[in-house]
């Protein structure tokens, strides 16, 4: 006998749905052809055995701990047997589908596969090249010398806009969300693509470089790009290049200025405040320490968008967040240990408008009354395959619980690779 | 890795961290802005300390709504900065006005251009400077120095302003398409002209790409820009004429710039083989 079972991740078969991260997702197993078995067929679920590559374990149900394989009676009638499927922590992948499910029959026959991909946010020094290859392309793709979309990105962080985004409470929501909707972009141009980070409190050789992020300033002030790097044709404000010079050697430190070095992640991960405390100073340092690290863009606010490593500093700063979540147990948006803010702007004890919990964010909402900037250049957070939150229209509490602990429902569809589920 | 494991591991971390920071001390709290203006407007403290008291302002800055009732003093102090003082302390209060698309500063960078004996910074930083924030006004100087052959320095960061200018198209297309051309310059200009007129550029750099006695520099250049346009594809022979090359050249820059187009531009559907 040689039945035939077809894998699924949430509901579907479609390639743009098999990327999973750390959190659970819904798979199911069906028979596709029974091959006249007249009752259930025994078939074992499990990851591919690779010693590279991402890795995946199962979960029967939400309740219990992942499991390497698990053992399914899947009926004739080919109607879906329900599992979840995660990455295993620690085993991201490298490569698009490197990662796979596979269904076997009692004898050990494969009998079944779907190719998937763990794909987490990672350290940007530490990618390999084709995983740096491929970032680098989105993200040029997504700028198109100076025509794409990411124009969209640059006009919605300027001193105009930036009441919405910094000085308060909404500043982690606010850049959670703008960082979400740029990643989904970079993943519609390719879906194997995660925007990475700059750990900034470690040195980072290799994303310095020519091939990379950009070396060594050229002649002209800007940074020194190789010929065939895709950043090359990065053009913002009709500007060609990246004007950044570290202050620092990013090969043997971390960031640093005349003010010494950034603070690092156990100043902030071991913060043990509620988070009305933790915003203020992280905005201060690490934050703004690593803008003011460079000479160049990066160290304003107006100009800052102008260069991707903006996007870089700014996931390792939402990553600091992640992993202060993660260690203290705040994932729950209606704890004011998770956010301070809770209801919307006007009622008592709110927080300027965009900085309480059930305030939506501008762009996104479209609102260009004052105080508020007279466009707003995303009309709508992207979407994405692998994550029906936050919808168009985010809400700051919609960005607290982002792997779905509480409520699968509200997973972003996005992890780091050093923060667990 | 268990993420059981994982938690332990970091808590011990954690706690070797807080104790080092206990044992340091808490630090000094942030200074307050008042007290860094202060400080960054005393001419009788060391420039050092001066320009470190510029940096934690700038630090500070990024906390918008805090920092906003101090901003007209900030930037009106960084005025004065830039009329009276010298080098170090000029630049760095000249590139923070800069950062803030300043019209003070632009005109400071501007007049320097036009009269080099009122020039507060070389033409090289003034045009890094002023490139924050290019307007109109600022073609005709900038199509001044970008005709001088005696700088290539000055030249190329004139150009690289220039790509704001739509009527510099023909300035673009002639310079990418000289092979007896500074090399920096085509490049600058074929990205110029990419952003500027899509079309003139494709056409151009298809020719560059296919001209073997080309500079692979430009040639890789061409190739890697017309593979981030989503409306390139390796259609009408291309793919095949970037696979060829790819299999032999000898430059590295080159082949990685084919390999990535062959990847990201696919031959469109029904294209010959």
């Amino acid at each position: 006998m040689s039945v035939t079972v077809e894998l699924a991740v949430r509901g579907s078969t479609d390639p743009s749905v098999r990327y999973v991260g750390w959190s659970p997702i819904p798979a199911s197993a069906r028979l596709v052809d029974p091959d006249g078995a007249t009752g259930p067929v025994t078939v074992v679920i499990a990851g591919q055995d690779t010693t590279t590559g991402g890795q995946v374990d199962l979960r029967a149900t939400a309740g219990d701990a992942p499991v390497p394989a698990l053992s399914l009676d899947l009926p004739t009638d080919g109607s879906r047997v329900p599992f979840l499927v995660a990455g295993r922590f620690g085993e991201p992948s490298t490569a698009d589908g490197d990662a796979a499910l596979v269904a076997r029959d009692t004898a050990g026959s494969e009998v079944g596969a779907l190719p998937l991909m763990v794909r987490v946010r990672k350290d940007a020094d530490t990618l390999t090249t084709t995983e740096r290859d491929r970032f680098l392309s989105a993200f040029s793709r997504l700028n198109d010398a100076g025509n794409g979309p990411f124009v969209q990105f640059r006009e919605a962080h300027t001193n105009a806009s930036s009441p919405q985004a910094h000085g308060d409470a909404g500043f982690l929501p606010w850049h959670r969300a703008y960082l979400l909707d740029l990643e989904r972009e970079l993943q519609a141009i390719d879906p194997a693509v995660a925007l990475h980070y700059w750990r900034f409190d470690r040195p980072a050789p290799d994303l310095f470089t020519q091939d990379h992020i950009g070396g060594p300033r050229t002649s002209n002030g800007t940074v020194g790009l190789a010929p065939g790097n895709p950043l090359r044709t990065w053009t913002t404000d009709g500007q060609i290049g990246i004007l950044r010079s570290p202050l620092f050697d990013p090969a043997l430190s971390g960031a640093a200025s005349s003010s010494g070095p950034v603070a690092t992640e156990g100043d902030v991960v071991g913060h043990t405040g509620d988070y009305a405390t933790l915003p203020r100073p992280l905005e201060i340092d690490p934050h703004g320490a690593a803008h003011v690290s460079f000479s160049g863009s990066i160290s304003s606010i107006d100009t800052a968008a102008r260069d991707p490593l903006f996007f870089l500093l700014h996931c390792n700063v939402d990553r600091l967040w992640a992993k202060w979540q993660w260690f203290n147990g705040h994932h729950d948006p209606s704890s004011p240990d998770a956010y301070p803010f809770g209801g919307a702007a006007g009622s008592p004890g709110a927080a300027p408008r965009g900085h309480n919990r059930l305030d939506t964010m501008w762009p996104w909402d479209g609102d260009t009354q004052p105080p508020r900037p007279p466009t707003a250049p995303r009309a709508a957070l992207a979407a994405s395959p692998t994550a029906s939150a936050p919808g168009p229209m985010p809400t700051v509490g919609a960005m607290i619980d982002y792997q779905g602990r509480l409520d699968p429902a509200t997973a972003l569809g996005f992890d780091y690779d050093d923060v667990p589920f | 890795m268990d993420p059981d494991e994982y938690r332990a591991t970091y808590a011990a971390e954690m706690e070797r961290a807080r104790a080092r920071s206990t044992a340091s001390g808490d630090g000094p709290a942030d200074p307050a802005v008042p007290d860094l203006l202060a400080g960054l407007g005393d001419r009788n403290l060391p420039a050092i300390e001066r320009q470190a008291a510029l940096t934690e302002l700038r630090r500070q800055s990024f906390v918008a709504i805090a920092f906003r009732p101090h901003r007209p003093a900030y930037l009106a102090l960084l005025r004065e900065l830039v009329d009276t003082e010298a080098p170090p302390l000029l630049d760095d209060a000249l590139e923070a006005l800069a950062l803030e698309r300043d019209e003070h500063a632009q005109q400071v960078l501007v007049d320097g251009l036009r009269d080099p004996d009122r020039a507060k910074v070389g033409p090289a930083r003034a045009l890094e400077l002023l490139s924050q924030d290019v307007h109109a006004d600022h073609y005709d100087i900038l199509e001044e120095l970008a005709d001088r052959d005696d700088d290539p320095v000055v030249r190329r960061l004139a150009l690289r302003s220039l790509a704001a200018d739509g009527d510099a198209v023909g300035l673009f297309q002639r310079i990418v398409s000289d092979p007896a051309e500074d090399t920096e310059a085509r490049t600058i200009s074929a990205v110029a002209l990419q952003s500027l007129d899509r079309e003139a550029f494709t056409s151009v750099a298809w020719d560059i790409v296919g001209d073997e006695g080309d500079d692979d520099e430009v040639r890789a250049t061409c190739l890697t820009a017309l593979g981030v346009d989503p409306a390139v594809t390796g259609g009408e022979g291309r793919g095949e004429q970037v696979q060829a090359l790819r299999d032999t050249t000898s430059t590295p820059s080159l082949a990685k710039a084919a390999e990535r187009f062959i990847e990201t531009s696919p031959a469109e559907e029904g294209d010959p083989a």
